[in-house]
């Protein structure tokens, strides 16, 4: 049977509103997710517990449930403890919260990377905590944090497929949409495949032009031994 | 509205037997995952262009597209190619294509944190590849790979969600099921989501306690 | 009489289960030069680590200038943590140099020397430019001030991470092995930095394995094994007749490398 082009562009209107709807909830999921991040990586590093413990087990739940389980719980449980929540709602938070651990994971990761010389070289020199993340760690940090940030991202634009099951009208549910009038499987899959890796080429792409703004300031001595692992 | 706990515990044999399928398929599809990246690897090596172009592009839309919509297309879309597979077994193999690529990865990656300089020594007190491979290579592989594979198996866990879109009857859609009898929905999600959580949980420890053991073999 | 920079009283300090200082005693006079030497584990670089607060005492106390040091006593004598901007306060007056000089990579050499001068010490940019400047011309390396620390070799670093050091007018110098992490023909040019810095008075505690530079410039050596002072005694006395046993058996170690 062969493989035709026109089932696409009459179903276009469909994969368009879907490709919009999943731009948008990745859009707001992403930026708001990324703000959220950054308390959240931080308080691992607070030396009060009450700081450190809600964090850390917030990462651990949101880490070891299912996405899907953690869209059932927002969008069921939220409303009977008395926060009202619409499919909408619940997917832009879900999404939210679930990216914000995991960027929150990789900011952490990128902070520990700094050496802990740079660290003392400041404390000694009587900078406060503030400071030195300011002046020391974050600009050091970022050459660490974007090439994971940027997986994560096409990992969240990924996960947002699964909104489909709160009945979100984004693409994977246009996709379900088309096959189910059209039983074209092949014509709709590459549709929605193209679609997909359009969504993630694009935040590939951003994020690699911010790699490249970012230089890394490696130490010459970090740049000896990372030389030395690639020789494996 | 309180939350009437008792309900969980009515439903916990269900659940329960939910989380067996739900690791029974994550345990099938991680191996077969590994069976699918090993093949990769090889397929990658291999001396037809076409092959390693096929390989490319299957590795290229496992990462590039959703998982969810993965599930579908092998359910619902390869009855029309000719193959029709009963819901189970749709699931495991959606699961297990888009571990190997996945998998395929690590291999390669444990491959790679072999120093050449090991290889070097074998062949240089004479040792045939052959044996290279079976002494030196494959025990470091496999141990290097545990680690990530079992982080992968977690994932699988996680992932296994999806397939009750499909109607598989793993933990996520007994959690539908009891729902759809006894209305209480919060309480029945919380279980689930802790349910996934000890599993998942666990898992992490004992990954931890891996890669521990395995930083031994990395100098 | 010439008053105590320094005091320790009985600095203990425990990491899990492991207790690295046992009880340290130690009084550091203005313009005094101490250097603390002693085989690895023995406690010395956390001891210097004590002294500004970089790790904080399981027991006992510092006193910089009389004021205790990270810690304040409440009414029942009970002691807890001063406030952060006290601990940076103190820290601002003592500089340290460390043994992997940790220069931070994403500024030049003059920037570093700026840094905490303008953020910590209130400094005007033109100020601050002007005194870096000047340090960079103490130590030899004015034509490196847009110098990445990348592009300089260890002894630069080091000469600049001692100008960074310099830069907040510190009472006192705090030496961590500046040299043991250089290749040793670049040991000389630090230690005559060092050694200037020595002529002009200041104060300096420096943990070392360098037999030269402690007899050429200290007052005092102090010799640490195990957690403890073992033996504490100017230069000649100590290299020439060492009183206790772990003093001669390290000395005989150091001596008795082939090269």
């Amino acid at each position: 049977m062969p493989f035709s082009f026109s089932v696409i562009v009459e179903a276009w209107p469909t994969f368009q509103a879907g490709l919009i709807t999943t731009a948008i909830f990745c859009c707001a999921a992403s930026v708001l997710g990324l703000l959220l991040a950054v308390p959240i990586a931080l308080a691992h590093f607070s030396r009060s517990w009450a700081a450190r413990v809600p964090a850390a087990v917030l990462v651990e739940i949101v880490r070891d449930t299912p996405f899907l389980v953690q869209v059932f719980v927002i969008y069921f449980v939220l409303p009977v403890v008395g926060v009202p929540m619409s499919s909408t709602a619940a997917g832009i938070l879900a999404l939210t919260i679930h990216g914000a651990v995991y960027f929150s994971e990789s900011m952490r990761g990128a902070i520990l990377s700094v050496p802990k010389g740079q660290v003392d070289a400041a404390r000694a020199s009587g900078m406060s905590y503030p400071l030195t993340m300011r002046r020391i760690v974050f600009p050091q940090m970022m050459g660490y944090v974007l090439p994971p940030i940027s997986n994560q991202l096409v990992g969240l634009i990924k996960d947002s497929a699964v909104l489909s099951i709160i009945s979100v009208p984004e693409l994977s549910m246009a996709f379900q949409n088309v096959l189910g009038t059209t039983f074209a499987a092949p014509e709709a899959f590459v549709a929605v495949a193209v679609l997909y890796w359009l969504l993630t080429s694009a935040v590939t792409l951003m994020m690699s032009r911010l790699e490249r703004l970012t230089p890394t300031h490696r130490s010459a001595q970090e740049m000896t031994s990372l030389l030395a692992k690639a020789d494996r | 509205m309180t939350f009437e706990w008792k309900y969980v515990d009515h439903a916990l044999p269900f659940l329960l037997e939910g989380t067996l399928i739900t690791v029974a398929v994550s345990l099938l599809a991680v191996a077969l995952g590994l069976l699918v990246g090993i093949l990769v690897v090889l397929g990658r090596q291999s001396r037809f262009r076409a092959l390693r172009a096929f390989i490319a592009g299957y590795i290229s839309i496992v990462r590039g597209t959703p998982l969810f919509i993965q599930i579908l297309i092998v359910y619902y879309a390869l009855p029309g190619l000719g193959l029709d597979l009963p819901r189970f077994e749709s699931g495991v193999i959606a699961l297990s294509l888009n571990s190997g690529a996945y998998i395929s990865e690590m291999i390669r990656g444990g491959l790679m944190a072999i120093p050449k300089g090991q290889l070097d020594a074998a062949r240089a007190v004479g040792m045939p590849n052959r044996l290279i491979w079976r002494r030196i290579t494959l025990p470091q592989v496999l141990v290097l790979i545990l680690p990530p594979l079992t982080m992968e198996f977690t994932g699988l866990l996680k992932s296994s969600a999806l397939l009750s879109v499909i109607g598989i009857v793993e933990l996520t859609r007994r959690a539908q099921e009891v729902i759809g009898e006894t209305l209480r929905s919060p309480e029945v999600w919380l279980a689930t989501a802790a349910l996934y959580f000890i599993m998942c949980f666990t898992l992490g420890t004992v990954t931890r306690r891996l890669e521990k053991a395995a930083a031994v073999y990395r100098l | 009489m010439t008053r105590s920079i320094i005091r320790v009283r009985n600095l203990h300090k425990r990491f899990g289960e492991s207790h690295v200082l046992k009880g340290i005693d130690l009084d550091v006079e203005a313009g005094e030069k101490v250097c603390i030497m002693g085989p690895s584990g023995s406690g010395k670089s956390t001891l210097l680590r004590c002294l500004n607060f970089l790790e904080e005492p399981s027991d006992g106390m510092v006193f910089l200038d009389d004021r205790p040091v990270g810690f304040i006593e409440n009414a029942h004598g009970k002691r807890r943590r001063d406030t952060e901007a006290n601990i940076n306060r103190m820290r601002a007056r003592m500089g340290m140099v460390f043994q992997s000089f940790n220069l931070w990579t994403h500024m030049t050499a003059a920037a570093n020397i700026v840094e905490a001068p303008i953020h910590v010490g209130g400094l005007s940019r033109q100020a601050a430019h002007e005194k870096a400047l000047k340090l960079l011309k103490l130590v030899g390396l004015e034509d490196k001030k847009d110098a990445y620390p990348a592009k300089l070799s260890g002894g630069q670093q080091q000469r600049i991470a001692i100008a960074r050091a310099l830069a907040m007018d510190p009472e006192i110098m705090l030496f961590d092995e500046p040299t043991s992490a250089l290749d040793p023909e670049l040991v000389g040019e630090v230690l005559a930095v060092m050694s200037e810095l020595a002529r002009g008075g200041m104060t300096m505690i420096v943990v070392t394995h360098d037999m030269g530079f402690a007899s050429a410039v200290a007052d005092r050596i102090v010799f640490m094994d195990h957690g403890q002072i073992v033996e504490e005694a100017p230069p000649s006395t100590f290299f020439q007749q060492p009183k206790n046993d772990r003093t001669i058996q390290f000395l005989a170690k150091m001596k008795s490398r082939p090269f």
